[in-house]
C-alpha cells in the first residue's frame, strides 16, 4: 500500500481553481454548492474528492482572488459564501484563454495521429 | 505581486491572533458541508445511517482538509512548534523514568563539559588584560649544561638588553617581595612587587586612582613611592580615595601612595617568583650605577616586540646580544643563554597538560552521554512505531514526524542544558577549590561565554541524538509499522545500532577510566615519596627583620636566637629551629664552589651547590638523619666558625669514593669566602617538589651569613595550629611591628607541592565514575530492551522445559558479548591513547598492565551486574503471560 491520502482529486490542482473561479463567475456560493455546480455541469465526469476542494478555495482567497463573508443558507444554517474579486475575474479571463488554446491545441495534434 | 504577499501575510496575521476563531470557522464550514451533503443523500432514499457515512466517505480525509487549511492560514512553522513542544512535554511527562534518567545523563555531560569549558577559557583562551599581549614577552636567562631554560635574569643584563635591542618596543622588570606594612592596624607582612617604572605602561594598565610611577622614580634614593592593588586598598585603607598621597610605613620607612590598580591586574612568572605569591602593591626599583656590571640573576623581565618583529627575530637578536655581552664579562656570562617566551604560554605551562587531558576527558563523558541518550531515544522510539505510524495515517507527513521526534530531543537537551548550568556551578566551585592557587592568573567564574557554550553543546547534542530515532521513524513504511508494531521486528533494525552504541559507550569509558587510574597512581605513588624529612606535625612562619630597625647582622643572630630559646619553652612544643626556606616552601639560593686541593672546574662547568642558613636544633626538628660526622655546636651557631654540613647527594656527586668529612670547600656567596670544613653528611631532602631529584646542598650556621627574614619551623605534639597565638604573643613582646606570615604546616605544603597532580587526578576520576556509571546505564538500557523484546520468545522455551539457568546463561551471553567487545577496543584505546599522558605521570608506566586489567576487570563487573535485573526478569517470565503478550 502506498500513501492512504491521495493528491487532491485526481484534477490538477491548476483545473481545479480553473473550475472554481468558473463556478463563482454566476454570482457567490458556498462550498458545497461550488461542489454540487462542479459534479452537475461536468456530468458527474469530474470526480472530485469534496474534502480537497476548502484547501483550494482558502488559498484562492488567500492569494485575493476570492472573497468571503458569512452569511444563512436557505435552511437557515451559518455558511461561507465566496464570490470573485476583480483579480479573480482577470485570473479567470486569463486562465480560460490559456485552457482554450491548450486544449485547442491537444485536439489538433490528437486529429492529425 | 507586492500586495498579494502583503494580503497573504495580513490575513496570517490575523490568523495568528484569531487562531481560535479561524478555527470554529472551518469547523462550521466543514460541517455545513457535510450536513448540506447528508441532507442531499436522504433526499436521494438513503438510511440515515448510511447517508451520514456515504457523505463521509464522499469528502475525504477530514482532518487532513483541516490541516491543510490550517497551514494555510496561519504561520505554520510557529505554530506546528508550539504544538511540537507540547506534546513533546507531555510525552516527557508521560514517561517519567525514561525522561529523569536521559535528562539526568545529559545534565552530568553537560555540566561536566561547561565547568571544564570554564576553567579551559579563564586560563587559556581568555584574553589577559593586557594592551595587546600577543606581542609581549617574558625573557629569561638559559643555562643548558643544567637543563635551566626559565631562570631568572642578572639587572646588567636586563640593562644591556634594554639598551642595544632594537626588536623591543620597551622592557621592564619585576620581581617578587614582601613589605611589612605598619602603623595601620596589625603589622602584616604583603606579597608586593619591585618593578621598573615602565612596567605598567608597557602592559598598557593605567592606575584606576592616581598616577604610575615616573621615570625619574626609579632611581635609588628616589624610589618611596607605591601603588596598590585595588584588594588591598579595600581591606587596608577601606577603599578611601583619601588614601591617595598618604605617607605609609613599609618595612620602617615612608611610601607615597601614588595611585591604585585597576582589579585583576597581576603580572605573576612563577618560576621567577622568590614568593609564590600574588603582589598586592608595587614600588618602583631604584636602579645603582653598580647594576651595570654582572653579579647575581633575581629580576624577571618581559618585552614588548614592535609590530611586524617575529619571535623569532627578536630570539636572534638578543642571542646575538648575549654572545657579545659574553665577550666582556666571560666569568660570569660563559654559558649561559637567553629564551624569549610569549607571556600567555608561560603562565600557562604548568597548568596546560592537565587542562588538555580534561578537556579530553570531558569530551570522552559528552560522547558516552550523547550515546546513552541515543540509545535511550531508539528503544523508546521502536516502541513508539505504532503511534508514529498512525500518526502517518491521520496524514502527519514524514518530515512533521521526524521534526517532533528532534522537538523532543531538543526539550531533553534543554532541560537537561539547564540542569547541566546548575550542576557546572557547583563543579566549578569544587574545581577551583582543587587548582593549585598560584595557577589562578584571573577569578575563574561562570560567565555567558560558558552559558552560550553549553547551550551549543546542549543543542548540538540534541541533534545528534535525534538524529539516529528519527531516521529510524521515518524509514518505516506505514502499513509495515502498522502491521508489525509492537512485534519484536521492528526492533531487530533498531538493534545493531542499539548495541554498537552500547560498545562504544564501554570503549570510551574504558580508555577514561584507564587515564584516572594512572592518574590516581602517580598521585599516590607521589604522595608516598619520602620528602628526606618528617612533615607531620611542623609549623612553619616566616619573620621578616626591617632593615631600618635592625640594621646588624649581629642583631639577626640575637634576635632569632632569642626567639628559639623562648618558643622551645612553650608547652607541647618538641623541637623549634630556624631555616631561609623549608623544602617545597620557595627558592632556595645556589652557587658555586671550590674544593681546597683540587683544580677549580672549567667556566661553564663549575661545581654547584644550594645553600641553607639553619639554626640550632635543625636536623633533629626535621628529622633529617644524620649520616656521618656531627651537626653544628652552639658555638657554632651565634659564632661565624667556617664550618658546612653537606647532603648525601653533594658527597656522592663531588666526593666520590671519599670521605668528605674534613675535606673544606669555599661556597661563592658572600663578599669575601674563605674554606668551610665538612662536619657531617645529611639524608638528601626533596627541597623543590616530590618528583624532582634532590641537588647538592650545603647547610650552613645561620651564624655564618645571616639573612634578615627567616623561617621558624616548630615541631608540636597536636595540632600546630594551636601554637600560632603564644608564638605571636612572643614575636609581640619582642617587637610589636612584626607580623608573622606565611603560616602554613609542612603537611599543607606537601599537599600544595601535588596539588597540580590532585587536581588532574581527582577530576578524571570524577569524570571517569560518571562515564562507567553511564555505560552501565547504556548496557542495562540494551539488554533490558532485548529482554523484553524476547519475552515471548523466552516464555515458549520455559513452556518447552528449559531451566531458569539457561535463561540466564542466555541473557548474560548476549551482555558479556558486547561488553567483551567494548572492553577489547577499550584496551586497544588505552594503549593507544595514554602515551599522550606521559608527562602527567609518576613512577607509573603508560601502559602499566596492572592498571589495564584492574580497569577492564571493573568495567567488566559493572556491566555483568547492569544484566542483572534484566536477566531476573527474563527468568521470572510466565509462560502463559508470555504468550499473550503482544
Amino acid at each position: 500500500m502506498k500513501d492512504k491520502q491521495k493528491s487532491p482529486g485526481d484534477l490538477l490542482q491548476g483545473t481545479l481553481d480553473l473550475l472554481i473561479l468558473k463556478s463563482l463567475a454566476r454570482g457567490s456560493m458556498h462550498g458545497y454548492g461550488v461542489a454540487e455546480w462542479i459534479h452537475q455541469t461536468s456530468e458527474d465526469v469530474l470526480r472530485v474528492e469534496e474534502g480537497a476542494l476548502y484547501p483550494a478555495l482558502h488559498r484562492l482567497e488567500l492569494r485575493g482572488l476570492l472573497s468571503s463573508e458569512w452569511g444563512l443558507s436557505d435552511n437557515n444554517r451559518r455558511a461561507k459564501y465566496y464570490a470573485l474579486t476583480a483579480a479573480g475575474l482577470k485570473q479567470l479571463a486569463q486562465e480560460t484563454e490559456y485552457w482554450r488554446r491548450m486544449s485547442g491545441a491537444v485536439a489538433r495534434i490528437l486529429q492529425t495521429a | 505581486m507586492f500586495s498579494e504577499w502583503a494580503n497573504k501575510t495580513w490575513l496570517r496575521l490575523k490568523g495568528l491572533f484569531k487562531r481560535r476563531q479561524l478555527d470554529r470557522d472551518l469547523e462550521d464550514e466543514l460541517a455545513f458541508h457535510l450536513a448540506k451533503r447528508e441532507q442531499r443523500n436522504l433526499e436521494t432514499g438513503m438510511e440515515a445511517n448510511e447517508a451520514r457515512y456515504a457523505a463521509r466517505r464522499q469528502f475525504g480525509n477530514v482532518s487532513w482538509t483541516k490541516q491543510r487549511s490550517h497551514e494555510m492560514w496561519t504561520f505554520v512553522s510557529l505554530e506546528s512548534l508550539a504544538q511540537d513542544l507540547r506534546y513533546a512535554l507531555r510525552m516527557l511527562r508521560k514517561s517519567t523514568a525514561f525522561s529523569t534518567v536521559a535528562i539526568l545523563t545529559l545534565a552530568l555531560g553537560i555540566g561536566a563539559n561547561s565547568a571544564v569549558f570554564s576553567v579551559v577559557y579563564s586560563v587559556l583562551l581568555k584574553a589577559l588584560p593586557y594592551r595587546q599581549e600577543q606581542r609581549l614577552v617574558l625573557i629569561w636567562e638559559t643555562k643548558a649544561n643544567e637543563g635551566r631554560d626559565h631562570n631568572v635574569v642578572s639587572p646588567a643584563n636586563f640593562l644591556y638588553w634594554q639598551k642595544h635591542s632594537t626588536a623591543f618596543e620597551q622592557m621592564a622588570t619585576f620581581f617578587d617581595d614582601t613589605s611589612t606594612l605598619t602603623r595601620e592596624g596589625e603589622p602584616e607582612e604583603i606579597p608586593s612587587q619591585g618593578i621598573s617604572t615602565n612596567l605598567f605602561s608597557l602592559l598598557g594598565i593605567s592606575p584606576m586612582l592616581g598616577r604610575d610611577f615616573s621615570s625619574d622614580e626609579g632611581r635609588r634614593g628616589h624610589n618611596h613611592q607605591v601603588l596598590l592593588s585595588y584588594g588591598l586598598w579595600q581591606r587596608r585603607f577601606g577603599g578611601d580615595r583619601a588614601a591617595i598621597g598618604k605617607l605609609i610605613r613599609l618595612d620602617g620607612e615612608s611610601f607615597l601612595v601614588v595611585g591604585v590598580m585597576p582589579p585583576g591586574v597581576t603580572l605573576f612568572a612563577s618560576q621567577g617568583s622568590l614568593t609564590e605569591k600574588v603582589a598586592q602593591l608595587w614600588w618602583p626599583y631604584g636602579w645603582r650605577d653598580e647594576d651595570w656590571a654582572p653579579r647575581g640573576r633575581w629580576m624577571s623581565a618581559i618585552g614588548r616586540l614592535k609590530p611586524g618583529v617575529s619571535l623569532t627575530q627578536a630570539q636572534t637578536e638578543m642571542n646575538g646580544l648575549v654572545a657579545s655581552f659574553t665577550k666582556v664579562y666571560p666569568d660570569f656570562e660563559t654559558g649561559w643563554g637567553v629564551n624569549l617566551v610569549p607571556v600567555r604560554e608561560d603562565l600557562s605551562s604548568a597548568i596546560r597538560p592537565t587542562l588538555a587531558v580534561l578537556l579530553g576527558a570531558v569530551g570522552f563523558v559528552l560522547l558516552i552521554t550523547c550515546a546513552n541518550v541515543s540509545n535511550l531515544l531508539l528503544s523508546r522510539a521502536s516502541s513508539r512505531d505504532r503511534e508514529m505510524a498512525v500518526r502517518a495515517a491521520l496524514g502527519a507527513s514524514r518530515w512533521r514526524i521526524v521534526r517532533q521526534s528532534l522537538t523532543e530531543s531538543l526539550v531533553l537537551a534543554i532541560l537537561g542544558g539547564t540542569l547541566g548550568i546548575l550542576g557546572a556551578q557547583w563543579t566549578l566551585s569544587a574545581m577551583v577549590l582543587l587548582i593549585p592557587k598560584t595557577l589562578h592568573m584571573s577569578p575563574i567564574h561562570l560567565d555567558w561565554r560558558m552559558v552560550v557554550f553549553t547551550t551549543a553543546v546542549s543543542l548540538l547534542t540534541g541533534l545528534t541524538f535525534g538524529l539516529a530515532p528519527a531516521w529510524d521513524t521515518a524509514r518505516i513504511g506505514i502499513s509495515d509499522a502498522l502491521r508489525e508494531a509492537g512485534q519484536a521486528q521492528t526492533g531487530v533494525r533498531g538493534h545493531h545500532i542499539r548495541n554498537a552504541l552500547a560498545v562504544a559507550q564501554i570503549t570510551l569509558s574504558l580508555v577514561l577510566l584507564a587515564g584516572a587510574g594512572l592518574l590516581m597512581r602517580s598521585f599516590v605513588m607521589l604522595s608516598s615519596v619520602d620528602p628526606g624529612f618528617n612533615p607531620r606535625n611542623l609549623l612553619t612562619l616566616r619573620i621578616s627583620l626591617p632593615s631600618v630597625k635592625y640594621a646588624k647582622p649581629n642583631q639577626y643572630i640575637d634576635f632569632f636566637q632569642q626567639l628559639l630559646e623562648q618558643v622551645r619553652t612553650l608547652p607541647g612544643v618538641r623541637a623549634a629551629t630556624i631555616d631561609n626556606s623549608f623544602p617545597l616552601t620557595g627558592m632556595t639560593p645556589g652557587t658555586d664552589f671550590d674544593i681546597a686541593g683540587k683544580p677549580a672546574r672549567a667556566r661553564g662547568q663549575e661545581r654547584l651547590t644550594d645553600v641553607q642558613l639553619v639554626g640550632s636544633d635543625y636536623f633533629r626538628t626535621m628529622r633529617i638523619p644524620v649520616l656521618r660526622g656531627r651537626t653544628f655546636s652552639d658555638r657554632e651557631e651565634t659564632i661565624e666558625s667556617h664550618v658546612v654540613i653537606v647532603s648525601d647527594s653533594l658527597a656522592r656527586q663531588y666526593f666520590p669514593g671519599e670521605d668528605p668529612l674534613g675535606h673544606k670547600i669555599r661556597i661563592d656567596m658572600k663578599d669575601k669566602n674563605d674554606f668551610s670544613e665538612i662536619i657531617g653528611v645529611v639524608g638528601d631532602v626533596k627541597r623543590q617538589g616530590l618528583d624532582t631529584t634532590p641537588v647538592a646542598m650545603s647547610y650552613w650556621p645561620h651564624a655564618e651569613l645571616p639573612f634578615s627574614s627567616m623561617m621558624l619551623a616548630v615541631r608540636t605534639d597536636g595540632d600546630p595550629f594551636a601554637k600560632v597565638a603564644p608564638i605571636r604573643d612572643i614575636v609581640h613582646r619582642m617587637d610589636s611591628d612584626l607580623p608573622l606570615s606565611d603560616v602554613a604546616t609542612m603537611d599543607q605544603a606537601l599537599g600544595d607541592s601535588v596539588a597540580r597532580q590532585h587536581f588532574g587526578a581527582v577530576l578524571v576520576t570524577i569524570f571517569a565514575a560518571i562515564a562507567s556509571f553511564l555505560a552501565a546505564i547504556g548496557i542495562y538500557g540494551v539488554v533490558a530492551h532485548a529482554v523484553s523484546l524476547r519475552t515471548r520468545e523466552f516464555g515458549i522455551r520455559m513452556a518447552l522445559g528449559a531451566e531458569q539457568r539457561d535463561v540466564w546463561s542466555l541473557v548474560f551471553r548476549f551482555g558479556f558479548a558486547i561488553s567483551s567487545i567494548g572492553v577489547a577496543l577499550g584496551v586497544a584505546g588505552t594503549l593507544a591513547l595514554t602515551p599522550l599522558i606521559r608527562g602527567l605521570l609518576f613512577g607509573v608506566g603508560t601502559h602499566d598492565p596492572g592498571t589495564i586489567a584492574g580497569v577492564a576487570a571493573l568495567l567488566m563487573a559493572m556491566a555483568l551486574a547492569a544484566c542483572w535485573i534484566p536477566a531476573r526478569r527474563a527468568t521470572h517470565v510466565d509462560p502463559i503471560v508470555a504468550l499473550h503478550y503482544e
